[in-house]
């Protein structure tokens, strides 16, 4: 049986990144993947865990816990290897630097998320 | 008794405003039902309604989803501004089932479904101003008006989608206009064409990828556009044979207005259309939507 893994905690600047990575990689997605059912079960997962967090935002606490469903984290986990390799690509710079720090510390949250079910 | 077994038999095909007026006047105008009291003209009759249909249900699969913008799971007032059919309010009552949803549209014409506790249709015209209060809705959904819409009106008409959206509420735009990813020639002579007719009625489909720049400057606040290409033909499946189809009975849904307009027999019109559609397969084209979104700010 599988269970809801524990919330996810963040600060508001972690949370407005995270934001900004899921809004890029469904640009990526409608832009560059062909339509296909499971493409358009991870944007509407994606776009979910975007709602939930855009809302949590709004209540302006200092630290942000998102409950995440299991399909929601295996989503990011998704998303998190797909921006790997399209960061990956980009030059060296502090910007893309910032982003693969912060994938890595995503890609482990899960990684234990899921691991705990 | 008569009465209610028609009413049982009729129930999915019934306008859902029958004791109100259907809204806009409308008449026979180059062989299809149109508007006449509206700048809208696209048809209003079943044909067009199939269309809609249809066109829903390739957006679904082109797009991944009935809406875009990243709306909280719990919301409780939706409003669909140009709703035609009414389809999009019953298919997003399914997605949140403890929402209320409104259908508004100029016409009841088009309506094919019944008003219900979940969804409410009703007739209003969005370029004379929304029927509703001030911050009513949290989610306001408006998509492919740019045939009811001249360019001139674009942004009272936002002003008025910001108006009746609650703090933190979401308003989504998508509209598509002559954008073809890989077009051919033709394709991209066709479409001009039919752009210079629009301009001359007063709709400017230049407008449309400046969606995002509208809703910026009616205050909304973490507004993204975004392009999304949807293939456009069966090189792509079935998405792109859906979305084939939809377009070229838009297409033929333009033909008598333009056609009248600028004095171009209708069989040449099929005639190069036939030739655009071969070159969407032979270079594997895409349509490009135009969709845009922003939230109104929370209050603090």
């Amino acid at each position: 049986m599988s269970t809801a893994p524990p919330p996810f905690s963040m600060n508001h600047e972690q949370a407005q990144r995270l934001v900004s990575y899921i809004q890029t990689y469904r640009r990526y997605a409608w832009e560059y993947q062909a339509p296909s059912r499971e493409r358009n079960e991870l944007i509407r997962l994606l776009q979910t865990v975007q709602g939930k967090l855009m809302s949590s935002m709004d209540q302006r606490n200092e630290y942000i816990w998102l409950p995440l469903a299991v399909a929601e984290t295996a989503a990011l986990q998704t998303m998190v290897n797909d921006l790997f390799a399209l960061y990956g690509m980009e030059p060296a710079s502090d910007d893309r630097n910032r982003t693969i720090a912060d994938l890595i510390l995503l890609k482990n949250y899960l990684k234990r998320t899921l691991a705990c079910r | 008794m008569m009465f209610f077994n028609r009413l049982f038999h009729r129930k999915s095909r019934m306008p859902a405003i029958l004791v109100s007026s259907p809204g806009a006047e409308n008449e026979i105008v180059d062989d299809r039902r149109r508007l006449t009291d509206a700048p809208y003209f696209l048809p209003k009759d079943e044909e067009e309604d199939g269309r809609l249909f249809l066109q829903h249900k390739a957006l679904y699969a082109a797009m991944g989803n009935h809406y875009l913008a990243p709306i909280r799971p719990d919301i409780a007032n939706i409003l669909d501004v140009g709703t035609g059919t009414g389809v999009w309010p019953v298919d997003m009552s399914r997605l949140f089932p403890q929402a209320h949803i409104v259908g508004m549209d100029i016409s009841s014409l088009s309506f094919r479904y019944s008003s219900s506790s979940a969804c409410t249709f009703l007739c209003g015209n969005v370029l004379t101003g929304l029927p509703f209060p001030d911050q009513q809705f949290d989610f306001v959904h408006q998509r492919l008006l740019v045939a009811g819409i001249p360019t001139a009106n674009w942004p009272g008409v936002i002003r008025e989608l910001v108006r009746v959206t609650r703090p933190g509420g979401w308003v989504e735009l998508l509209e598509v206009g002559i954008t073809v990813k890989n077009a051919g020639p033709e394709t991209t002579r066709l479409l001009t064409w039919m752009a210079n007719r629009s301009r001359e009625r007063g709709f400017d489909l230049g407008i449309l990828p400046e969606l995002g720049d509208l809703l910026v400057h009616a205050g909304l606040q973490a507004v993204e556009t975004q392009n999304i290409p949807a293939p456009l033909g069966e090189w792509a499946g079935r998405v792109g044979a859906m979305l084939k189809t939809d377009v070229l009975s838009a297409f033929h849904a333009v033909k008598g207005v333009y056609c009248t307009q600028a004095n171009l027999p209708p069989d040449q019109f099929d005639a190069w259309v036939k030739i655009v559609a071969e070159e969407w397969e032979q270079r594997r084209a895409s349509y490009v939507f135009h969709a845009a979104y922003g939230k109104r700010a929370p209050t603090k």
